[in-house]
Order: C-alpha cells, then structure tokens, then sequence
C-alpha cells in the first residue's frame, strides 16, 4: 500500500475516523473533508489514496467527491467567494451581484484571478436567506449585498485579509484560516 | 440427470419462499411466491410494469420511478421494484395517477434525450423507445437547450455516449454487484450526472462487456459492432461458448453467414447471462480471413489445395496402405478438447473400430485428464458438484485457481457465495492484493493459504494433517483413515512450514473451516490438476473432502476447472486412450498409447501414421522433438480451423469448421451437457468434423467408389448424438449419493497413498514462471479475434511492483528471461501486477512458443500428463541499447 | 323488331356513329397525343418517381445508414451496409448503399420511413436500358440523379459546439488508440484517424 500524495499526519488524522464509523467505507466524506483541509483543494491522485486507505476503488470516492459542490478539486485562491444562488437571494439580485464580482475580478464563474487571490463560485442556499443577497468568503458570511458592500469587502480582503462587514461564521464545525 | 435446466436466477432467498400468495393486479387476480417482487410477479397476469432500473440480476435501486403503481391502502404511489407481494394487495398499473406518474417521468427522460435513434446500436431494442411509445405523451414542454456531453474515448472496446444516458445506474450496479470490479461510477450530480471511470480515464477493467448489454438505452455500446447491423436484421443463434470449461450460454447474432454481435439472455444457461471478455468480444475468429478453406496436400515439396473428395480419397487410401503394410497399431489419433462429443464419440469409433488401433487420445492429456480419472478413481463420477451447489455453499475451498482469470464465470458464481456470505479460503502462490479495476479472488477469501510458488502438494500434506485433530467426518472409511493417519503421522508441520512457508495454525484454521462447514465445496484449479504431480495431488484433495466429509451428499463436492470447453466431454465421449465411452477403463492390447508416447513412438518409427485434430503438440511439448517425430511420420493428417506450426507439417490439412458452424454437445466442467446449435453455413470449404469422420470412415470401409452422398454415413450430428449415448454405459451420469459411497469404500479397499513432501528450493536470485491463461484469451484461437487482441495482443512477463520496483523495472520495459536448464532465452515486455506472488513471474501461454522452452518437462508417471507449465528462470534487464521500441 | 331498328343492323350504325366522333375530333377537334420522347409531360408534385439520394447545401450526403428504408421497403430492394466514419467517431454512415431499381414498386415507404429526409421520389421515370444491371443503383447513381432533381438543398444542421471541437481535434491529433499495458500497442482499427 503505498500513497503519493497525502502527507503522514493527513493519514493519521483519517486514521483517527475509522472508529466513529461502523465501515471504513463511510470514512470517504470526513477523509475528503480532511485533505480539503490540508491540501486546501483535492485532486485526482489524493482522491486515489483516500481509496487505497478505505480499501475501495478510486471512482467510489471520485463518485462522491464530485457530487457534493464543498469539495474544491481545483487549487482555489485564498478567498474562495461562494455566492448563493437560491430563490431568496436569486429575488433580490444576486444575479446581479454575480455579473457585478464577475466584471470586478474579470473571471468567470468557477475561475480563480491571476493573481490568485480570489475564486468565484455558485452554491445552493446557505442558510441566510433574512440577509439575501448574501455570499460566503472562506467562513465568513457577508449579507445584504450590493455593488458597494461588495466593493469595500474584496478591498477590505486585499488590504487587511478581514473586513467588519462579515455577519459572522454560521457554519459548525468551525474550519480554520 | 443435469441438463441444462430453466432460469436459474433469483435463487436464493427466493428458493425458500415456497408459500403462495393471492393478489389482484388490474382486476386480475394472480398467486405468486411471497416476497417475490412485484415488478416480477404481476408478469403471470401478462401485465409488464415499464421500467428502466429494475434488471432482475441487480439488487433493486428503485432511482428511475418509472415503476410506480397504485397500491389499495397505501397513500401514495410505491415503486414496483422494490415492493413484495402481499397476500391480499389490490394493484393497479394504468390508473389515471399512474399513467400521470409515467408521463411525467417519460417527460423527464426524453427531456434530455438525443433525437439519435436512427443512428444508435441499441435502436430496435431500446427500453426507452419501447417505453417510451407506450408510456408518454407526443410532445415535450422542455424548450431549453438539452444537456450536451462532450464526447470521451471510453476504451478500445466500448463506446460511450453520455448524452443518451438515463441514469439508471445499471451498469456502475452491475460492474459492482455482478463482477466486483467497480471501475464504473457515476459522478457530478443532478442535470449533470454522467456514468464513468474515475478522472474521465480510459475504461481499464475486465471487459467482461456486462455494462453493455445491462444498458437499456444505447449510452454504452460495444465498439467491435459499432454500426454493423441493425437489431431487427440480425439472426439469432443458441450456442455453447468455446472458450473455456465455464460452458456458457451464448447467442450468436449476425445476417447471413456473419457473426457480429454476441449477447446472452438473463437468466439462461449455466452463466445467467453473464459473459467474459472472450465470450462477449471473442466472436472475431469465427470469420477471421486466415481460417483455412479447403484441403491442402502437401507433395513433393508443394502445398496442393484440392477438392474435399480427392483429399478423403487420399487420406483413406494412405492409412489402409499404412495400415496393410505395418499393421492398424501403427495409427494413432489425437482429438482436441474444442470438438463436441459427437466428434469425439466418432473420432474414437473411426480410430477403433474402423481402423482398427487402440491408440486414440485427447488434448485432456495435457492436464485435464488428471482431475477426470482421479475423480473417476476414487467416485466412480466426475459429476460432485455445480454452479447452484458453490452459490448455495457456507464454505469454499479454492485450491490452486486464478479463477477470474481462467474461469471468470465459475468466478462469478464464488463471488456471489462471498456476498451472500460464504467464507472462501484460497490456496495458491498469488498475493492477496488485488489490482485496482480486476477481481482476483484471494482478495475476497476470509483465508488465503498464501503458500510459496509450486508447494500445493506438500500444502495438501498440511491440510490432511491439520484435519486430524478436528476429528474426522464418520462418513470416511475407516481403512483409509488409518492409511493416511498413519503416512502424515511421519511429516511435521515444521517439515510442511518449511516447504510451503505457511504455519500450522493457518492449516489448522483452513481446515477446521473447510470440515466444520455444513455444505463445503472444494475447486481445484490448474495450479494442481496441471502441475507436477497433478494426478496423485488431486486424489490427495479427494481424500481431505472424504475425511472432511465434504462430498458425496447434496450441496457439497469437488469442481475442477477446466481452460477447454470440452475437455470433460471428449474423455468421456472415449477419445482417451485409457477409457471406451462413458468413462470405461479400456484394457487394450497392445497398450494404447497416449499422445506423449505417440510423439515418442513416431520418433522411434513404430507410429507410421498420426490423425491430430484440432491438435497442437508443437506448442505444448518440446518442439524439436515433435519436429522430429512428426517429419518421421509417413502420414500426418491434420483437421484445423487456422494453420499452425504443427499442421504446416501435415501432408493432409482439412479445414474444420468452428463452434459456430455446426451443432454439437458440449460437457462443462460440472459435468452438465448442453447443446449448441449452428449458427451459420462452414466458413470457405470447411466441413464439420464429424461430417469429415463420418465421410472418412466409410471411404475407409468401402472398397469401391460410390456416389459421394452414399458414402456420408450420418445425415446429421443429432444422429451421432443418439448413436453415442446409447454408447455409454446406463450409470453414465449417475451420481447418486450411494453409488459415490459404493465407490469410495472400494477405492479404500485398494488405496495405496503416497504423501512426499517437496524439497524446499533455495532462491539463489533465479525466479518462478508460470505458464498460464489471461483473463483475455482462451487457447490460440483467441489470438484471432480482434476485439480480444485490442485488449492484449502480445507476450509480456507479468510481476509484483515490488519485485519490479527492486530489479529497478517499470511497466512496459522489455527484461529478458532466461533458462540455466536449457540455455535458452527470451525477450518480454513487463506489465506490472498486484497479484503476482512475490519473486513469481506469469506468461500468457497465448502467444509465442519459445518461452515454453525455457521451462522444465516433467511427465506424470500414473496419467502420463506433460507438466512443462513450471519452472525456474532468470530474469536480467535488457539493456537500454538493445531495447526494440514497440 | 321493328323496322327503324331493323335499318340500324344493316347500316352498322353504331359503327358510323362511333366513326363519326372520330371524324369530328379528327377534323375539327384539338390534338391530343402526346409525342412522347421529343414533348415531355409535366408530372404532378408528389409524383412518385424513382427513389433518389439528396445532399446538404454543403455537399455531403445526408443519409446517416439507419437502413430504417432497408426495414420499410416491402420489395425488399433496398441494401444498406453502414459504418463509422473514419474522421468522425461515432457518426454513422452508409459505407454501401444499393437500389435494386428492377425491384422497386416506387411506394415511396422508404422515403417516408427515412429520418433525415435523405430520400425523395424524384420525377426520374425514364428508366427504361438495354441493362438491367445498369438498375441496381448504388449511392453514386443516386446521388447523381437527386443532384438533377433537387438543385435546391437543406442547410446542414450545426453541430453542437463541444462535439465539433471534439471532432476537430481528432481530425488533427487522430483519434485515441487503446492504451493497453504492454508494449506494442494495437491499433483500433475502427474508427480509427
């Protein structure tokens, strides 16, 4: 058994979930969870090793992996935007906040910049329809969007890294950076 | 009595559930099993709930909906696939809600559907045509752009088209439940989702082309019979595989005298409609341009091609001139195991009776014929155990067998036992890992004896001995108990652990699992029936199932896998030198010889005229020796599909036609024999084999020439047929329990058992070959077919990766292996495999000949089989100057 | 019988009445034979004619070998051996096309069986020869008689943009042959660039 990519302390930490697990088959989504955190993103032959450690093939874990849209399988910049696009934020233009971040990063949806500071994606509702339109930067949520807001966030991001207009990391368990 | 029977799929649970229960469906009222689905069970009322999912080989998955019917009492609609029937149930199938239902899902499925019907292979046999026309409005509201997939290359053999695709799963369940491969998934989701391998790769599995013929639309189609014929053209034909002893069922389907496509119904024959990659991509040979298509003689030098009755003419003359010169024992005949029993039955009355000489044998000699007569020594049958009995097994006992290599269906039919949980115990050389796309069944046992490379005789010796303390079953007679208690008594299991490399407690264990189990079935595998001492190693392993208690009563006994699809049949047709039909031990004076002592005699001038069809002793034993015998032969006949190395010496060739080209019966390896019909007319000038012995024989008979018609003495191979089972004793295919135990308390009566452990090998940097088979090819007539040879069509030398990685090899790179036995050398690519033992190299016996002359003959001195499967090479890097870019 | 009908038999007057309308119409009526080889007659649209093979605007030919024509025709005349096209994988294609025009009994099934309007009756009835063999036709005749007919053609249907990429590039870089394991790696012969 032997693994190309994945560092030792990556494999003790999956290691370390075969036991909340009745199969090491339902150990795919934490072991994905946990290179996304150490790789920042997942690729093909990280994927490859998560199989060879549960014991499966790598399309099985190629299977999940690509079905759920939290795993980045492409190097992502270091603030990865997710922006939702459900109904509640759709009403209220986050249409136009996407075609606005597109003009203003001059990447398209799915894109990194050149100079890889910022990623653009598309997600399903984040739970935060009272502040729609909103996105998610890395952990944090940012609500009630509009070209302004969004304007002072990405140069706030550039400048300091952080920006006080984040509403606050709703989602549990907390991830780091 | 084992013919083949009807459908025996969805046994199992289902075999049990005998009790019967009434439901209504549509107002008919119907009584099916309980538990039996309902999709299945309203089919007795003729009613067919549309469904694209459900695939009665699969588990039920119930992802398309398209099943839904109305259910009295439930509040919704239930998916039929997965619902049981249920004494009582009130079902409707086209009420108003479900026709909504249908229409709907219909809407869904087309709304994406490419309007490529016309184009696509499956047009004609679609599922989402055929349901489609049933089941949906004209029209779709869907006005949007449809889904478009950018087209993939998908392999050599399969053809992908993602556009067409509806999702249903079938065919990532199918390479996961049926095969355990898993190189299928599905991935990205919702409107996006699309079947494939993983990271958009190319297809690297089996092949076993299951995915193609489970897809109910045309989204994957085999690529070999791309655009060839349309469904509604093609001719369907019923037939046996010839490929290896698995005797599956196949259809053969092609227009006119063309055979482009095979499928395989579900549930029918002894595979269930499961195939291999021979048998599905395998058909190439049967139409293959080097086939040969009329007679040739060669005289003086030159090859002759000439008329069917000037070459019966000539042969008959030879051999009556051969045989009123030198007597009829200087002929000898070797039939193949390829041909049907009607051949092998005539073929051995032609030799006997018409020409006079004992001397007749079958390429079973090459190994086969070992497990036959052991059996049949110590059983009085051959016939212990089936398909149902190793499906039904609690424990089974895989002794020397790459199964999902030589036998990949028999292989199914032990994965299947695994998943219903059976525990499997391997005992071979190869290591436990598995590669990542191919199934190898130590990576599936609960034990794997990983012994050391060519050590099963003396880890037969460990399993004996283990068995003693868990107490012997009372069936066994007590004379041999003794007999053999007292031979291992002498070994220890530090001798054993020393040869084998394995300790006592896992003998131990294996052997307490093997014995404690209720129904326990034992495969015996090449490893043993082909190798040093197969005879007695075989009888070893009969002995442990009679001790363990293993054989003799329902759902329990011993399989050996045969590689030839008719290697059971052709001995017991008696075309062996030791057996007259029906397994009767013929004592001949003088003694027949066997095909090894045939060669030895042609070599020695006493054989003057040699009969081989379908025979190659060129490939399979030392060549210059058989050069030589064979060019001492005043007469060499020779009956075969293609040239060989072996016919270009023959002063007759008749060209015989193939498995497809004439009907026949067929022995697999259970022992059941089934009957293949013919698909299409000889291919060129071939005639059927029995027809050219049957012509033959009354040309040999007859002193004046008749009118040709006169002298075809049966009109078809269904007369042979009966004729050769009224040959055969009454107990032909008996195999009751008394008779087995009959047969085994006279076998302890004169047993004389001998228990030699081997000498342990020191490894002094030389390596292990084993010749064998590739899960690709059967034989050498499946060099011929192209599909087969887009999936391996060249020698290579496989190793483990860590063996490769030491020797500072990688995949691809050309080594050279070589003999301090006989000098010789050859130069081989190397593929990398998991499942190679370590410090063991693997050669597909397919291809080349010059590799068998790097390994060691050996001859059994009981069953006088050729062993040279076996042996010690070196293997060097080549270097980098010489290397031939490929 | 009376002696009016009885004049009428000896005169033969349904003769000279049935002469006399000839020899109104031959004097003083209108001509109207029609001299056949040097007039042609102008056939009625759907005229059934034989059956002839058309083209997109751009030249190829657009019967894509579904031999649907090959299962409708109920003479049985029509032949259809399809393949894959070498350039682009997965197009089907009719690599052998015949008519057996001796057979056709000019239904027009095939025309309205065919799925891409490939097929049309054209006003071809001239088909009279001194050799038979010259009626079984193949793709070429066909062809050649829908270019006389049908001048005006149907613009090609635009592929979608990814599978005319992808057939682009193959037509550049050839088709992917199978990679197996060892060396000597075989070629696909089908559909291969």
């Amino acid at each position: 058994m032997k693994l190309k990519t994945l560092s030792e302390k990556t494999v003790k930490r999956i290691e370390a979930e075969y036991t909340k697990y009745p199969d090491k088959r339902s150990v795919t989504l934490p072991a994905l969870r946990i290179v996304q955190e150490d790789n920042a993103h997942i690729s093909e032959s990280a994927m490859a090793d998560i199989a060879t450690l549960l014991g499966l093939t790598p399309i099985q874990v190629y299977e999940v992996a690509t079905f759920y849209s939290q795993y980045n399988l492409k190097p992502v910049g270091k603030y990865f935007i997710q922006v939702c696009k459900t109904l509640a934020c759709s009403l209220v233009g986050a249409g136009s906040i996407v075609d606005y971040l597109q003009e203003k990063l001059g990447i398209a949806v799915g894109e990194t910049t050149q100079d890889g500071l910022f990623t653009l994606k598309l997600v399903e509702c984040l739970a935060a329809c009272g502040g729609a339109p909103m996105m998610q930067i890395n952990d944090r949520y940012y609500e009630g969007l509009n070209p302004e807001r969004v304007d002072r966030i990405l140069s706030d991001l550039k400048k300091y890294g952080t920006s006080d207009l984040a509403t606050g990391p709703f989602m549990l368990p907390v991830m780091q950076g | 009595m084992s013919f083949a029977s009807e459908s025996t799929l969805g046994d199992g649970p289902l075999k049990t559930m005998s009790e019967l229960v009434t439901f209504k469906v549509n107002d008919i009222e119907v009584s099916a099993p309980k538990g039996m689905l309902l999709i299945e069970a309203v089919k007795k009322a003729g009613v067919e709930i549309p469904h694209f999912c459900y695939h009665p080989r699969l588990k039920p998955d119930a992802n398309c909906r398209m099943c839904l019917v109305e259910i009295e009492k439930m509040p919704k609609l239930q998916t039929a696939c997965t619902m049981p029937v249920a004494e009582g149930m009130v079902v409707q199938t086209t009420s108003d809600s479900v026709v909504a239902s249908q229409n709907g899902v219909m809407e869904y499925l087309l709304g994406n559907h490419p309007l490529d019907c016309p184009e696509c292979d499956q047009g004609g046999e679609c599922q989402l045509q055929d349901f489609g026309h049933q089941h949906s409005k004209l029209g779709s509201r869907f006005l949007e752009q449809k889904r478009v997939f950018p087209k993939e290359y998908f392999g050599p053999l399969v053809e992908k088209e993602m556009n067409r695709c509806v999702s249903c799963l079938r065919c990532v369940r199918y390479c996961d439940e049926v095969m355990g491969v898993t190189a299928l998934g599905s991935f990205d989701r919702g409107n996006g989702t699309q079947i494939g391998t993983f990271a958009h790769g190319e297809l690297d599995c089996e092949y076993c082309g299951g995915c193609i013929q489970i897809c109910p639309v045309g989204a994957l189609t085999s690529r070999l019979s791309m655009y060839e014929n349309r469904t509604w053209q093609l001719k369907k034909t019923d037939t046996i595989c010839n490929y290896c002893g698995d005797g599956c069922s196949l259809i053969l389907e092609g227009v006119k005298d063309d055979i482009t496509r095979v499928s395989s119904e579900t549930g029918a024959g002894r595979n269930r409609g499961d195939l291999c990659a021979r048998g599905f991509f395998g058909y190439g040979a049967i139409n293959h341009k080097d086939r040969l298509s009329r007679p040739r003689l060669n005289t003086k030098g030159r090859t002759l091609e000439v008329t069917w009755d000037w070459a019966f003419n000539k042969a008959a003359e030879d051999l009556k001139k051969i045989v009123a010169q030198h007597g009829p024992d200087a002929v000898g005949g070797v039939i193949s195991t390829h041909c049907s029993n009607e051949e092998a039955y005539l073929f051995q009355k032609l030799m006997r009776e018409v020409i006079g000489t004992p001397h007749v044998d079958s390429t079973a000699r090459y190994g086969y014929i070992n497990a036959l007569s052991a059996l049949n020594e110590v059983f009085g049958t051959a016939r212990l155990s089936h398909y149902e009995d190793i499906r039904s097994a609690d424990v089974l006992l895989v002794v020397g067998a790459d199964m999902a290599e030589s036998n990949p269906i028999a292989g199914i039919q032990v994965k299947d036992a695994v998943r219903a949980g059976a525990q499997l115990i391997t005992l071979d050389a190869s290591s436990p890992e598995r590669d990542t796309y191919y199934s190898h069944l130590p990576s599936l046992a609960t034990q794997h004896l990983n012994i050391r490379f060519g050590t099963e005789q003396s880890a037969i010796i460990g399993l004996v001995k283990a068995l003693f303390d868990k107490g012997i079953a009372s069936s066994a007679p007590r004379k041999l108990v003794n007999q053999i208690k007292k031979k291992v008594a002498v070994i220890s299991f530090a001798e054993i652990e020393a040869t084998t490399g394995l300790t006592e407690n896992s003998y131990r264990r294996a052997a307490q699992t093997y014995a404690g189990a209720e129904h326990a079935v034992m495969i015996v595998g090449r490893g043993v029936i082909q190798s040093e001492g197969g005879y007695q190693n075989m009888l070893r392993l009969e002995e442990l199932s009679i001790l363990a208690g293993q054989v003799g009563r329902e759902g329990a006994g011993i399989l050996p896998l045969a590689s030839e699809n008719n290697a059971f049949g052709v001995v017991e047709s008696g075309a062996s030198s030791e057996y007259l039909p029906g397994l009767k031990r013929q004592e001949a004076k003088p003694k027949a010889l066997t095909l090894l002592e045939m060669i030895d005699a042609a070599a020695e001038g006493k054989l003057k005229a040699l009969y081989l069809v379908g025979a190659d002793p060129l490939r399979n034993l030392p060549q210059k020796k058989v050069a030589d015998a064979l060019s001492n032969l005043d007469l060499l006949i020779c009956q075969d599909l293609f040239p060989t190395e072996t016919n270009a010496h023959a002063h007759i060739l008749l060209p015989a036609a193939s498995f497809a080209e004439k009907s026949g019966h067929y022995t697999n390896h259970e022992g059941v024999v089934q009957k293949g019909h013919q698909a299409i007319e000889p291919v060129g000038g071939a005639k059927p084999d029995w027809m050219i012995f049957s012509i033959l024989s009354n040309k040999i008979k007859e002193e004046t020439t008749l009118p040709y018609f006169k002298l075809v003495g049966y009109r078809s191979a269904d007369e042979v047929w009966k004729e050769a089972v009224m040959a055969m004793p009454n107990d032909w295919q008996q195999n009751s329990k008394e008779a087995i135990s009959r047969h085994v308390a006279a076998y302890a009566e004169h047993a004389e058992i001998q228990y030699a452990l081997q000498t342990p090998r020191a490894s002094n940097g030389v390596m292990d070959l084993q010749l064998g088979q590739n899960r690709y090819h059967a034989g050498t007539t499946s060099r011929y077919a192209e599909g087969l040879n887009r999936l391996l069509d060249c020698e290579c030398v496989v190793i483990h990766p860590d063996d490769a990685e030491a020797l500072q090899l990688e995949e691809g790179e050309r080594v050279r292996l070589s003999s301090h036995l006989s000098g010789a050398s050859v130069e081989l690519p190397i593929q990398l495999s998991q499942k190679q033992g370590r410090g063991a190299l693997f050669v597909p016996e397919h291809f080349g000949l010059s590799v068998k002359g790097l390994l060691p003959l050996t001859i059994d001195r009981e069953s006088k089989v050729p062993y040279g499967d076996r042996g010690p090479v070196k293997l060097s890097k080549v270097a980098a100057s010489t290397q031939v870019k490929g | 019988m009376t002696g009016k009908e009885l004049f009428k038999k000896a005169v033969f007057y349904e003769i000279l009445q049935g002469l006399g309308l000839t020899f109104k119409h031959m004097l003083f009526g209108k001509t109207m034979t029609e001299q056949y080889p040097r007039e042609k007659p102008s056939l009625p649209d759907g005229w059934r004619g034989a059956i002839v093979q058309l083209r997109y605007d751009d030249g190829s030919e657009k019967c894509v070998g579904c031999a649907l024509c090959e299962a409708a025709c109920p003479s049985h005349c029509i032949t259809v051996e399809s393949a894959e096209r070498e350039d682009m994988p997965q197009k089907r294609y009719s690599k052998r096309y015949t008519l057996d025009m001796t057979r056709c009994v000019f239904c027009g099934f095939c025309v309205q069986a065919c799925p891409v309007t490939a097929l049309a009756s054209s006003k071809e009835y001239e088909l009279a020869t001194t050799d038979k063999r010259e009626l079984i036709m193949e793709m070429d005749d066909l062809l050649k008689l829908g270019d006389k007919y049908f001048p005006i053609r149907e613009k090609r249907p635009q592929y979608t943009e990814d599978r005319f990429n992808f057939f682009k590039q193959n037509k550049a870089s050839g088709f992917p042959v199978a990679h197996v394991p060892v060396v000597n790696v075989p070629i696909a012969k089908k559909g291969a660039a």
